[in-house]
């Protein structure tokens, strides 16, 4: 298993950091946070659907935020940004050798050539899979994803499930996605960190031979590139 | 910071896969899931960082933590935030909340 646990720094630093800032800044943060606490605790109860809707009012009221800028925000991540980016990648790169080399040597530039780059995906590494290493993708701290390739993260990913067992035990995890890999296939789970994000390159399927590139990126699913299964095969003609 | 976020290794979560899972899944499942993740997109970066708002989440009680659905604990971590940084203070917001939604956030929430 390469995968990196101990190289994750989600920034528990930043508390400490206001030691340098001296005792009374310290002190007088640490007292608002006990209090920020306990009023969230006293309403932990209410319905979230109200919480929600309480919070965006009093920042909206506050001008701290744009409520017409949320609509838009959301869109973005809902219907166009989504797995189909990174089908598009994975579906060029089978197809052309060069585009294969160019996105495992130099991710960013590869992808960024598609149109794809942003948020939560500011340095991709590109996982070829192949007949002897099996690569799969976690987030064992909270949820670190590619968005601008993959959109956000299915519910799995980022469950404890998920994020507990796949490290100990990836076999049985994948052979739940119904994805059984021969005793011999090395796999490899990579924990994603807040800087660098994943994007699994899964095997061609056999019979794609002739398939062009869209027909070849309607094989490639989100949890293929997640690396819980293999590409979809094409329908038998 | 170590806690129950750092769970890699742990024993006893149980399936991974919901049961008739087919590989999608809705990017929400309600409402309050997609105003909450448009919340956070539009003040990242704004008001607070990305460390500190992953860092905010992992602050959270480990029993919270584990028992509240993922955009909750965003909903923790970004009204922690605005209060630890005085964009708003705990009376205010729990003023507002007890006060109940205005019929103009009905409109916004898109579910009037």
């Amino acid at each position: 298993m390469a995968g990196q646990h101990d190289d994750h720094d989600h920034g528990d630093h930043s508390h400490n950091d206001h030691a340098h800032d001296g005792h009374d800044h310290d002190h007088f943060h640490r007292i608002h946070s006990q209090e920020a606490d306990a009023l969230l605790m006293s309403i932990a109860d209410i319905e979230i659907s109200a919480r929600v809707k309480a919070l965006e009012e009093l920042l909206t009221q506050k001008g701290l935020i744009d409520p017409s800028a949320l609509d838009a925000v959301v869109d973005l991540y809902e219907n166009q940004i989504g797995p189909k980016n990174g089908a598009r990648v994975i579906a060029r790169a089978w197809a052309d050798p060069a585009y294969k080399a160019w996105l495992l040597a130099d991710p960013n530039a590869a992808i960024a050539d598609l149109g794809f780059a942003g948020a939560q995906g500011e340095n991709m590494v590109a996982l070829e899979n192949t007949a002897d290493v099996h690569n799969v993708v976690v987030c064992t701290l909270c949820s670190c994803y590619p968005w601008p390739v993959l959109g956000l993260p299915p519910v799995w990913y980022k469950s404890m499930p998920y994020r507990t067992r796949i490290v100990r035990d990836p076999r049985s995890v994948l052979a739940e996605f119904g994805t059984v890999l021969p005793a011999t296939t090395e796999i490899r789970v990579w924990d994603s960190n807040s800087e660098v994000r994943y994007l699994v390159v899964p095997r061609r399927p056999e019979g794609t031979e002739g398939l062009d590139e869209a027909a070849l990126a309607a094989l490639v699913s989100r949890d293929s590139m997640i690396g819980v299964t293999e590409a979809l095969s094409p329908e038998p003609a | 910071m170590n806690s129950v976020h750092d769970c890699g290794g742990f024993d006893g979560f149980g399936r991974v896969v919901p049961e008739g899972y087919d590989g999608s899944e809705p990017v929400f499942k309600h409402e309050w899931e997609r105003r909450m993740c448009a919340l956070f997109m539009v003040t990242i970066g704004a008001h607070y960082s990305d460390d500190e708002f992953r860092q905010s989440r992992e602050r959270l009680e480990p029993v919270t933590y584990l028992t509240r659905p993922y955009y909750e604990q965003w909903w923790f971590a970004v009204a922690r935030l605005m209060m630890e940084k005085g964009l708003m203070t705990p009376e205010e917001f729990g003023r507002h909340l007890a006060a109940g939604p205005t019929p103009s956030a009905d409109i916004l929430a898109g579910d009037a």
